[in-house]
């Protein structure tokens, strides 16, 4: 059979095979899934995938293949016909021949040294249990044998006029004894009309070795023009091999399935009896052909070309230079452009088709984030499998593109997290049950766009974090200190499993551990100018999001300069600029325990100066003379540990005669403000990858070559946040004091104003009361008063009303005895009912005024209750007093 | 026979097969690289590629040199070895040195290993001398210069 083998067609196999591998997977899962609902189709599509596969093995004799891919079969014929019904367990060994499929495929002349025998036992005991794989059930198999076909290449066949015929060949009759290859004989089959679908009992040739010494049977389902006798002669086989199809049955079971195109029309071959017969080799490309074509139907898509990702990625580079080149061509004749007629519209053109072509190259080495997205349910089901758990995973987006390189290098942190969320935060049934959660927990990865970036969630029903758990492994691991944890939020505190160092091999298992930890995830995505943070809600679950740039080669930048020196930041990391002018560096520009910030918007921001990160010495304008010079003007910054008060120093501070030019950068939840001593323009900028003697420098994350052709470097935001030694937990813990302390002045403030009643005491003193301290002011006459034992009373609403003098509690002057008329304050006292009675009265001489005043209370000389303190009141000292106290010291005395 | 292209670090003639030599250069504008070791001299663009300069004089363990007008860059052929981690661009490596002298003939044989009285980082860096008219021609071994241990 060698000599019909070529190294092309096998290869064409191989992929073929692949494909087919790849897009059954899904199948199985769902098959697994569904159980006995799962749809016939997706059990045919993955029977017809082995079973092409099965025929190319047996075709191009690889033993191993065929034999698996057979045992395989079998079970899935099983399946199919609904005698086995699909259990994990089947599953498990369905889905382990698959990988053993694939490996074979993967090195197909060592295919035959891929073991694969306790898959096979498996099969064989699987359809032992079912009491299949008889002998017999082989033949009648045979004999109803149904070709697969796809609707549309039947209904093809049919417009171009051809009948179609079940032709029987038999390989050592009609093809051997005759002096042809079984290539020969398809060629010659090929050569009188189309084969549509062939079948080749491959297992006979698997049972009984050599097929061509056997007299095995091929069929074919085979379209031609010829009427029956002439298409015998055509294909050079016996006319009763060949039965002409049942045409007006075809076409109208062609209708019937018209409104689904892709329903399947499977024409019956004829009776049992006709079909026995031979050609097993020249079969099998035709199966594979026929597979393809179906499939090629199904997705109906553009058409696809395979190109070396290498050669994408020189026409990348390419477009990267062409961009530079208009660029520096624009500014080169960009003068010129009014002397020469017709310039401009060329450049304009240019410009266009640079840009065009730019963008679709970045186009091609974009990649859904399904080919990632698409592994991820095999390793759930089986990582499930082996944990006892049951867990569904959902995905949406898979549609969504991302550049090539990003898809790759998010494998690794995308499985990391999945695996974490299968090993340790889904629970197992019985747990989930006694939490009242469904027994299957869920997977939800989520794809979508957002804000010109591309973001990620990975959400699972899980038992989530714990918040104190992930503190205490914080604070031993010393991440944090105990004052750090004090001012941190709950999900700054989850978010510590991100941090280098807090997961450990303390936490491997099998699954999940291999000593590395969510830092790992975090520094990955970090590299790809991505983010990652995460949401947990105790019990209920946890969601991981990714924030992923669309493409990693050519990025919007924000141009900055220190010195001499040009620089670009990502714009993706730029919040704001923020520009303090040199009058108001004081105000805005301080210190905290040895770091400066900045005030902006009641906020404070850690401030780095790209000059002092980076070692470069800076400069500034001169703003007398507009001259660029050396910055000598040092340094508040660099005095570490010295404490400044805020309005002390304010002559140095002055030293900075310039104007402060501040980028805001975003790390993350951190924002941080970068001083640079020039800005620019933002640029798109092609992103060249740091030469390996300087990929340590965590300040920069590649470099780019400007219009001008100059070198820049690019600076990464976390690593300058991490250079410039910011500590955000300190500062939110001192923006949370200033906060606190806000809110007190604000309440004291609040507590100086009041509204009070002026009154007159004895000679002339004066007293305030507040006005919500007071039910009312009542005249009295001093007859009015009547006297029992020491105290004295007033007939008060028909009862009789304790009356108070001041002079008795505190050391102040009686009242004027002479006075024809007193007043008395009846004092409301907090929390009694409306209408209640006041507890006594307050004799004074005279009501002065009510009004609202701002004062400070100062303590008086002589202590008394009911005393508040004094101030100066309309020019006069005037004593405060709360009327309930006084009233109620004074019931207290008399008791 | 090798040939040799020969350049000045101060007062030594240094070579390196001239098969491994991609071009020389005049210096122009070079992009520093804030806080990177001394020996990385800066960035270059050579016609729309990154070149990493390595500043030779300082690397053998001599002072930083200045920049004259007799200065120049040996680019060097990116090797397979050479080849960034992606494997998508190459790393190019230009070396800066003081002069360029002449191209140098000689047999394999006439190699010798190198002089006991180099300093200990020329010592890593040399793979032998030949003697010429000029002097004695010092031989660099390019795998260690380029090396980033």
């Amino acid at each position: 059979m060698s000599s019909l083998t070529d190294e092309s067609i096998i290869s064409d196999f191989v992929t073929e095979s692949r494909e087919h591998l790849a897009a059954i997977e899904p199948d199985l899962l769902a098959m697994e899934q569904d159980g006995a609902r799962v749809s016939s189709e997706v059990v045919n599509r993955v029977f017809r995938a082995i079973h092409s596969i099965k025929g190319g093995a047996g075709f191009f004799a690889f033993d191993r293949l065929k034999t698996l891919s057979h045992a395989m079969e079998s079970v899935l014929m099983q399946v199919r016909d609904g005698k086995l019904k699909v259990s994990p367990e089947v599953m498990d060994v369905l889905l382990a021949s698959l990988d053993r499929l694939k490996a074979m495929l993967d090195d197909l002349d060592a295919s035959d040294a891929v073991p694969c025998e306790g898959e096979l036992a498996q099969l064989k005991a699987i359809l032992e249990g079912q009491g299949a794989l008889s002998g017999q059930t082989l033949q009648g198999r045979q004999g109803d044998r149904t070709f697969d076909l796809d609707a549309e290449e039947v209904r093809s066949a049919l417009r171009r006029g051809m009948n179609l015929y079940h032709a029987t060949a038999y390989l050592k009759r009609d093809i051997k004894d005759k002096g042809l290859t079984p290539l020969a004989f398809l060629n010659n089959a090929l050569s009188v009309g189309a084969c549509l679908d062939a079948f080749v009992d491959v297992m006979a040739i698997a049972d009984l070795g050599s097929c061509l010494d056997q007299d095995l049977p091929v069929t074919l389902l085979f379209g031609t023009v010829l009427e029956a006798d002439l298409a015998a002669l055509g294909l050079k086989l016996p006319a009763e091999q060949v039965k002409i199809l049942d045409m007006k049955a075809l076409k109208a079971q062609l209708k019937k399935a018209d409104p689904s195109p892709e329903a399947p029309a499977p024409p019956p071959a004829p009776e049992a009896s006709a079909a026995p017969t031979e050609a097993p080799a020249a079969g099998a490309p035709e199966a594979a052909e026929g597979a393809t074509a179906t499939k090629a139907a199904r997705d109906a898509g553009p058409e696809t070309l395979r190109v070396r990702v290498d050669l994408l990625t020189s026409l990348m580079n390419l477009a990267g230079e062409l961009v530079l080149g208009r660029n520096q061509l624009i500014r080169a004749v960009g003068p010129q452009q009014r002397n020469i007629p017709g310039l401009t519209p060329i450049l304009q053109n240019i410009n266009q088709v640079t840009t065009e072509m730019q963008e679709g190259i970045m186009q091609t080495r974009m990649q859904p984030i399904g080919t990632v997205f698409s592994r991820f349910p095999r390793i759930v089901r089986d990582m499930s499998r082996q944990l006892g758990k049951q867990i569904d995973v959902q995905v949406k987006g898979a549609e969504v593109e991302l550049d090539k390189s990003i898809v790759e290098m998010l494998v690794d942190p995308l499985t990391h997290i999945i695996r974490n969320s299968v090993d340790h935060a889904l629970e197992a049934p019985e747990e989930r049950k006694k939490a009242k959660k469904a027994p299957a927990g869920s997977i939800f990865l989520n794809a979508y766009h957002e804000g010109g970036q591309v973001n990620i969630a990975i959400s699972d029903d899980g038992r989530g974090i714990n918040a104190k758990k992930v503190l205490e492994k914080a604070l031993a691991k010393g991440l944090v200190t105990k004052a750090q944890a004090a001012e941190m939020t709950e999900r700054e505190i989850v978010n510590l499993i991100f941090a280098p160092g807090f997961s450990t091999a303390e936490q491997v298992s099998e699954i999940s551990g291999r000593g590395v930890g969510m830092d790992v995830v975090r520094t990955n995505v970090e590299r790809l100018g991505g983010h990652v943070e995460v949401e947990t809600e105790l019990g209920v679950g946890t969601t991981v999001r990714l924030r992923l740039p669309l493409t990693l080669a050519i990025i919007p930048s924000m141009i900055v300069g220190v010195g001499s020196q040009r620089f670009a930041i990502p714009q993706v990391n730029v919040v704001e600029f923020v520009w303090v002018k040199a009058a108001e560096v004081s105000q805005r520009i301080e210190r905290v325990q040895g770091a400066l910030v900045l005030r902006l918007r009641d906020k404070l921001l850690p401030l780095v100066r790209l000059s002092d990160v980076l070692g470069i010495p800076r400069t500034y304008r001169d703003p007398d003379t507009g001259e660029v010079v050396l910055d000598r003007r040092d340094v508040l910054d660099r005095r570490q540990g010295e404490t400044e008060e805020p309005g002390r120093g304010p002559d140095r501070r002055q030293d900075w005669r310039s104007d402060h030019n501040i980028v805001v950068l975003k790390v993350g939840h951190n924002a941080f403000g970068m001083i640079v001593d020039e800005l620019y323009d933002i640029e798109e900028i092609v992103v060249k990858p740091l030469s390996r003697y300087i990929q340590g420098l965590k300040t920069f994350s590649g470099a780019t070559i400007m219009g001008d052709g100059r070198v820049i470097m690019i600076l990464d935001a976390s690593g300058l946040a991490t250079a410039g030694n910011l500590h955000f937990l300190d500062l939110q813990a001192e923006e949370k004091k200033r906060a606190e302390e806000e809110r007190r002045t604000a309440a004291l403030k609040a507590s100086r104003r009041r509204s009070v009643i002026l009154l007159e005491g004895g000679g002339g003193e004066r007293f305030a009361v507040p006005q919500d301290h007071v039910l009312r002011l009542e005249r009295l006459e001093p007859r009015a008063i009547d006297h029992i034992g020491d105290r004295e009373y007033v007939e008060y609403r028909g009862e009789g009303l304790p009356l108070v003098r001041l002079d008795t509690h505190l050391a102040v002057r009686a009242l004027d005895p002479s006075l024809r008329e007193y007043f008395m304050v009846l004092p409301k006292v907090p929390g009694a009912p409306p209408g209640a009675r006041p507890p006594a009265g307050i004799l004074i001489s005279s009501i002065l005024d009510a009004l609202d005043v701002e004062v400070e209370l100062k303590p008086l000389s002589f202590d008394g209750p009911g005393l508040l303190g004094s101030a100066v009141v309309s020019d006069h000292l005037t004593v405060f007093l709360d009327p309930v106290a006084l009233v109620q010291a004074d019931k207290g005395g008399a008791a | 026979m090798t040939q040799y292209a020969t350049f000045t670090v101060g007062e030594r003639l240094l070579g390196l097969d001239i098969m491994g030599v991609r071009e020389i250069i005049r210096v122009s504008d070079l992009t520093p690289v804030p806080r990177a070791d001394a020996a990385i001299r800066g960035l270059l663009n050579l016609r729309g590629q990154i070149v990493t300069i390595l500043d030779l004089a300082v690397r053998l363990g001599h002072p930083q040199p200045p920049i004259t007008d007799a200065s120049h860059i040996v680019i060097l052929k990116a090797d397979a070895h050479l080849q960034s981690a992606k494997g998508d661009a190459m790393d190019l490596v230009g070396l800066l040195v003081d002069a360029i002298a002449d191209v140098v003939e000689a047999h394999d044989s006439e190699a010798e290993p190198p002089p006991a009285n180099l300093s200990e980082a020329e010592e890593r860096f040399v793979s032998g001398v030949i003697k010429t008219e000029a002097g004695l021609l010092v031989l660099l071994n390019l795998p260690e210069l380029l090396s980033t241990g």
